[in-house]
């Protein structure tokens, strides 16, 4: 009996330790992807300002201006599904990587503080963007291999812990030209 | 270049000097302890005599070579060293023989918060330089602390060293919210200060095996070590172990700057005034002292410091 009971007191500890363990790895991936989100929403706060700094400028490039606009207010009301969404933030970074790169034509625009400023707070958001997004795969990552270490996946199965999802760059962002060449003039 | 060779001169005709009144001096001391020594032979039926001729010997001979030692430190780094560096690397460099980096920015860089504070806090050789128009200040630096042990009773106290080696502080194009702190890998991190700092896994497994990373937020880790920044202190590291730098390198970044400490015992170690000045300098050993002073100015540009904003 007494054997029974120390089986079953260290089998009781073993799956609370194991069950905080991993809800403390989930919890870590939820926070680090609400970071991203805090950025985010720090750059769509920087796209008004950015408009307006360059609309006088660049009227050719209406068109981007009013599709960046559009986006920002899609991605604001936060109704977008995950994958939508992803989509829309890699247009969005598309679009401003390549209206600061057209900037290169504008030099009134050059001359402008207001809009270098805006610029490197730009370049300086896009930066902890991608900080944040490489902190939530590794936490992915632990999460992940935490899950399928023995046997914790087991009590992983019991009270159904689902692997995380790592973030990968959309297409449009791997498409679009580096910003970053622009900085190094 | 000119100027070089008779600053040469000058410090050769002082050391000659040196070795003349060593001779001088030894001469004294010797003549002295031998009377003392001879005396205590003849005249006195205790050894202790016999004894203090001798010490009157040693003791002489080590106090004389230690002060012209000093002596010569110091016109070897006033003379020589300053126009050696002003030679090689021109006006924007600045080299104060006497001065060294505060211990409030040691303390601040938080590279060796994991380890007791200092007791003890010295250095010399300070170099202000300015590489691409990035400011970088470095000097020797060493710092200590003073432990005490009770063995069998008895208050045993000695020194040790917290860091002996180059520190050096330049600026860095990003700001670092909280602070990011890069140790050897090896490095043993146990003690309270750092129990808020978290250890930071990174993606470079060749960096991860070289260094680990500490801070207390790791978005802000990645964002000032980008992948980029990581690889070119892989590179930088590699690169001093080359040119046989076998020492450990720590780095650190608080606000605006970059904190970084080779642990290499002696900088810019002036040679003892007795060996020839010379035939050291033709056979280019001095070449030694710019080697260890370009190294350290080479991180603005493997590092890749004077990029505006990306790294």
């Amino acid at each position: 009996m007494t054997a029974f009971l120390i089986v079953f007191a260290v089998f009781a500890v073993f799956v609370i330790l194991s069950y905080n363990l991993l809800v403390t790895k989930r919890n870590a991936v939820s926070n680090a992807y609400s970071s991203i989100d805090v950025y985010l929403k720090n750059r769509y706060d920087l796209i008004p300002n950015l408009v307006a700094s360059v609309k006088t400028y660049m009227e050719h490039e209406a068109n981007t201006l009013i599709r960046i606009t559009e986006l920002r207010s899609k991605l604001l009301q936060g109704q977008l599904p995950p994958g939508e969404r992803l989509k829309a933030e890699g247009e969005l970074s598309g679009l401003l990587s390549r209206l600061l790169m057209v900037s290169e034509n504008y030099p009134q625009l050059r001359a402008n503080e207001n809009f270098l400023h805006l610029q490197q707070s730009l370049a300086e958001m896009e930066e902890r963007i991608s900080a944040a997004r490489r902190a939530y795969n590794a936490a992915v990552t632990d999460y992940n291999n935490a899950l399928g270490i023995f046997p914790i996946n087991i009590i992983a199965g019991i009270f159904n812990f689902k692997p995380a999802e790592w973030f990968e760059a959309p297409e449009e962002e791997k498409k679009t030209p580096d910003v970053r060449a622009l900085f190094k003039n | 270049m000119d100027n070089l060779e008779s600053i040469i001169e000058i410090v050769e005709k002082e050391r000659n000097g040196l070795v003349k009144s060593t001779i001088t001096w030894l001469s004294i001391y010797s003549t002295i302890g031998a009377i003392i020594y001879l005396f205590g032979m003849h005249y006195s039926s205790h050894s202790y005599l016999k004894l203090f001729g001798v010490a009157i010997f040693i003791a002489g001979a080590i106090s004389t070579m230690s002060i012209k030692q000093g002596y010569y430190k110091g016109v070897f780094k006033e003379l020589f060293l300053k126009s050696l560096f002003r030679h090689k690397f021109g006006e924007n460099f600045e080299y104060r023989p006497q001065d060294y980096i505060r211990s409030d920015f040691f303390l601040n860089s938080m590279l060796f918060s994991h380890k007791p504070m200092p007791d003890r806090y010295r250095g010399e050789d300070l170099i202000i330089a300015s590489v691409d128009s990035i400011r970088i200040n470095f000097s020797e630096v060493h710092a200590q602390y003073l432990e005490t042990q009770y063995v069998q009773g008895k208050k045993r106290q000695y020194w040790v060293d917290i860091f002996r080696g180059v520190f050096a502080i330049a600026e860095f194009p990003k700001t670092a919210k909280v602070p990011v702190v890069v140790l050897p890998n090896f490095e043993k991190v146990f003690s309270l200060p750092w129990e808020a700092l978290k250890k930071v896994k990174l993606e470079d497994p060749e960096f991860e095996e070289i260094f680990s990373v500490w801070s207390k937020d790791q978005i802000e880790a990645r964002y000032i070590l980008s992948i980029s920044l990581m690889r070119r202190m892989v590179e930088f590291y590699k690169k001093a172990r080359e040119k046989g730098f076998k020492q450990d390198i720590y780095f650190s970044f608080v606000g605006k700057y970059m904190f970084f400490a080779i642990n290499s015992g002696d900088f810019l170690r002036v040679p003892f005034y007795l060996s020839s000045f010379k035939s050291a300098y033709n056979s280019g050993k001095y070449d030694l002292y710019v080697q260890e002073v370009e190294l350290i100015l080479s991180i603005i540009e493997e590092l890749n410091l004077k990029l505006d904003i990306w790294l």
